[in-house]
């Protein structure tokens, strides 16, 4: 009996180990569609891009939303036949939402020759130490979803996003909120985290400048108890609730019991609420009426995209913030590439990076993107969308 | 200020029917039981998935007390049953082996069972409907507070919780059997109790609280995730430090004093440096009382 219980345990142990390693090597290749497309004579050239983000941690759902689009523009391009003999596959990386691991997860791809391009990181800070790793390889990197300021600041070359910068996105809010909505008092919400600081911060000088009365607190992204921070809104008594935060379930949750304490706000987020399963969904009624912006149009709403949505829903069931964002990004980056062409069964990083600088490109956005010098996008604005029983419609486009 | 009197008083609450646990455990084996907190979390599923068999169309199809009660039954059988098994396939045919042994055995099933529960959950939040369950206009307003039903029923549940486990460690047998074996588990068995039953009892009992606790948070939070027995673990865990690690009553003190100094703490200072504050105090008290605000001090062996 004695070997019994031994080999109880030491099964037991085996299977832990074999689970939690497994739970912890994300990091695989996905090669899409492979041999699909006949070439099978000669020397097929498989080319990486790589996908970086929060796969694991409190922001990986936003993180499997943009790579499962990452990896389905990776498949629609490798079925098109557009780069005959080529064969693109998905490198990914998770970087857990951590700046420190994403500088690791940067060295990675950089020495992996076979990478020519990253689509993300996702979050302002991951891009912001991940940003010299890439520099340095001159490895070209579009974010879907990074919209802090500083990002073009400092004169990197690899670095692209294609969403506005906060610069663009808080002057907007505060334009919408004071002049369609008459808000005079405001309550802000950041998390701390550089994203949430980064558009609270414009959100909130932007309403200084427009004379509106505020007070504003921080939570931390681990937070589900918001009964001390809203027992402070409820005294406050403002017209509007921010919660621009990167997590839509965390939001909803502050709308959830900010109603169960009985504060009747208007509440609005901004693109990190994209997201009508945690945010509206997820919320049972709470946040009915509650606003928040999307980066690009409502894709629901753009006939470019209908084709992309049904079969993206066929295989995945939802979309989210980051879907079309993701899905757009990557074809943009596999255009640039296909510019590029291969030689030698390689593919020029500089030249890649060099084409994006370049690039026109219009997709499902329904809208030519192209990028300024310092990386930020050269068109398009913001939209406010509004939830409306179990979705968000398109409100108005915001310029300024 | 009253208002966050009730907010102290309800995470309190949560942390209090969490911490027990931990502190039962500990008693009577002196290891650290990690497994505890998905087992909590894994409660709160089950009030999850029970819930979801009543609401059609945003709207429940029974009484809301009686989704409330049967959530609670389904939580205590299955967090009991769970607890259980753990202890008899991760602790159990550890018993003899080295102190760290048992601990990082208890480390790998919390990361197993928490990252089994996130591939099910798919990484995802799950709503907890408390405005359907508990309605709004149930709220109680006693001048400039409100005191929403989901405040009272977390806070009225927790005592009667509280009130029976009291009970049942001072006026049964088997109380008092734990009891012994938490004071010497040799001389309890020499009296003839049987100590691998008391031991599986105390998990048993430890995860009914747990199981309770995690229902309560659920309809305190209004939504749960796979990861949420990690975050209020370590508050439980401090908590029963707090008190004194294996002493009952102590976990619940430490429950309330930190649940107290991290709501008004937030409040009068600020909301960025609530884990500062609610640490700091812990600090505080650990160097002027080491073992804990009810805690004995442990002996040295020769």
């Amino acid at each position: 009996m004695r070997l019994d219980k031994r080999h109880i345990s030491l099964l037991v142990f085996v299977v832990i180990a074999v689970v939690t390693f497994a739970a912890g090597c994300g990091g695989t290749t996905t090669t899409a569609a492979p041999g699909e497309t006949g070439t099978t004579t000669g020397a097929a050239v498989t080319v990486k891009i790589a996908a970086q983000g929060p796969f694991t941690g409190d922001l990986s759902k936003i993180g499997l939303d943009a790579l499962q689009a990452v990896q389905f523009a990776v498949e629609d391009f490798n079925k098109s036949g557009a780069m005959p003999g080529v064969t693109f596959a998905v490198e990914v990386g998770d970087d857990i939402a951590d700046p420190a691991t994403a500088a690791t997860v940067a060295q990675k791809f950089v020495e992996d020759k076979a990478v020519v391009g990253v689509i993300g990181p996702m979050n302002s800070s991951t891009v912001l130490s991940a940003l010299p790793v890439y520099e340095e390889a001159d490895l070209a990197m579009i974010t879907q979803s990074a919209t802090n300021d500083k990002l073009a600041e400092s004169g990197w070359t690899v670095f692209h996003r294609i969403c506005p910068a906060d610069a663009v996105q808080g002057p907007s809010i505060a334009k919408f909120v004071t002049e369609d909505l008459g808000v005079k008092k405001a309550f802000l919400i950041d998390d701390k985290s550089t994203y949430s600081v980064g558009i609270t911060d414009s959100v909130e000088a932007s309403l200084a400048e427009r004379g509106v009365e505020m007070e504003r607190q921080q939570i931390a992204a681990t937070d589900k108890d918001f009964a001390s921070v809203l027992t402070k809104v409820k005294e406050f008594g403002p017209d509007i609730l921010f919660t621009t935060i990167p997590s839509p379930a965390q939001a909803a949750a502050i709308a959830k019991q900010a109603k169960s304490m009985g504060i009747d706000v208007t509440i609005m987020g901004s693109d990190g609420c994209n997201d009508p399963v945690d945010f509206i969904e997820n919320a049972g009624g709470a946040t009915e009426g509650a606003y928040a912006t999307s980066l690009g149009p409502l894709v629901t709403d753009l006939p470019t995209a209908q084709d992309f949505l049904d079969r993206y829903i066929a295989k995945y069931g939802v979309t989210s913030a980051f879907t079309a964002q993701s899905y757009e990004a990557t074809m943009l980056l596999l255009d640039a590439i296909k510019s590029v062409g291969v030689q030698d069964g390689k593919v020029d990083r500089k030249a890649v990076k060099e084409a994006l600088g370049k690039i026109q490109y219009k997709g499902i956005l329904d809208f030519p993107v192209s990028f300024l010098p310092n990386g930020n996008l050269a068109t398009g604005g913001i939209f406010i969308i509004q939830a409306k029983g179990d979705r968000f419609v398109q409100v108005k486009g915001v310029t300024l | 200020m009253t208002q966050q009197v009730v907010n102290a008083l309800t995470l309190g609450s949560v942390i209090a029917l969490f911490a027990l646990g931990y502190s039962m455990v500990y008693g009577i084996l002196t290891i650290l039981n990690f497994a505890h907190g998905e087992v909590f979390m894994i409660g709160a599923f089950m009030g999850y998935y029970v819930q979801k068999l009543f609401i059609v169309d945003n709207q429940l199809t029974a009484n809301p007390i009686l989704i409330i009660f049967l959530s609670l039954l389904v939580a205590m059988v299955v967090c009991g049953a769970l607890a259980v098994t753990i202890e008899f396939v991760a602790y159990r045919p550890l018993r003899q082996a080295a102190r760290l042994a048992p601990l990082i055995s208890a480390l790998a099933m919390s990361v197993l069972l928490r990252n089994i529960m996130g591939v099910i959950t798919k990484f995802r939040v799950r709503p907890i409907s408390t405005d359907l369950l508990l309605p709004q206009r149930w709220a109680v307003h006693i001048g400039e507070t409100t005191i929403a039903a989901s405040r009272y029923v977390i806070i009225g549940v927790t005592l009667i919780s509280l009130v029976a486990l009291e009970l049942f460690m001072a006026r049964t047998k088997a109380g008092k059997a734990m009891r012994a074996c938490a004071q010497d588990r040799e001389a309890a068995s020499f009296m003839g109790i049987s100590v691998n039953g008391i031991i599986s009892l105390t998990f048993l009992v430890g995860a009914v609280m747990a199981g309770i606790g995690g229902i309560m948070t659920g309809l305190y939070y209004t939504q749960i995730d796979f990861s949420m027995g990690f975050s209020l673990g370590m508050k439980a865990f401090t908590a029963a430090v707090l008190g004194g690690i294996g002493n009952l009553r102590g976990a619940v003190l430490g429950s309330f004093i930190l649940a107290t100094a991290e709501t008004l703490g937030s409040y009068y200072i600020s909301f960025t440096y609530r884990d500062v504050i609610a640490f700091a105090i812990l600090i505080t008290i650990l160097l002027f009382k080491p073992s804990g605000l009810l805690g004995k001090p442990i002996p040295v062996k020769v």
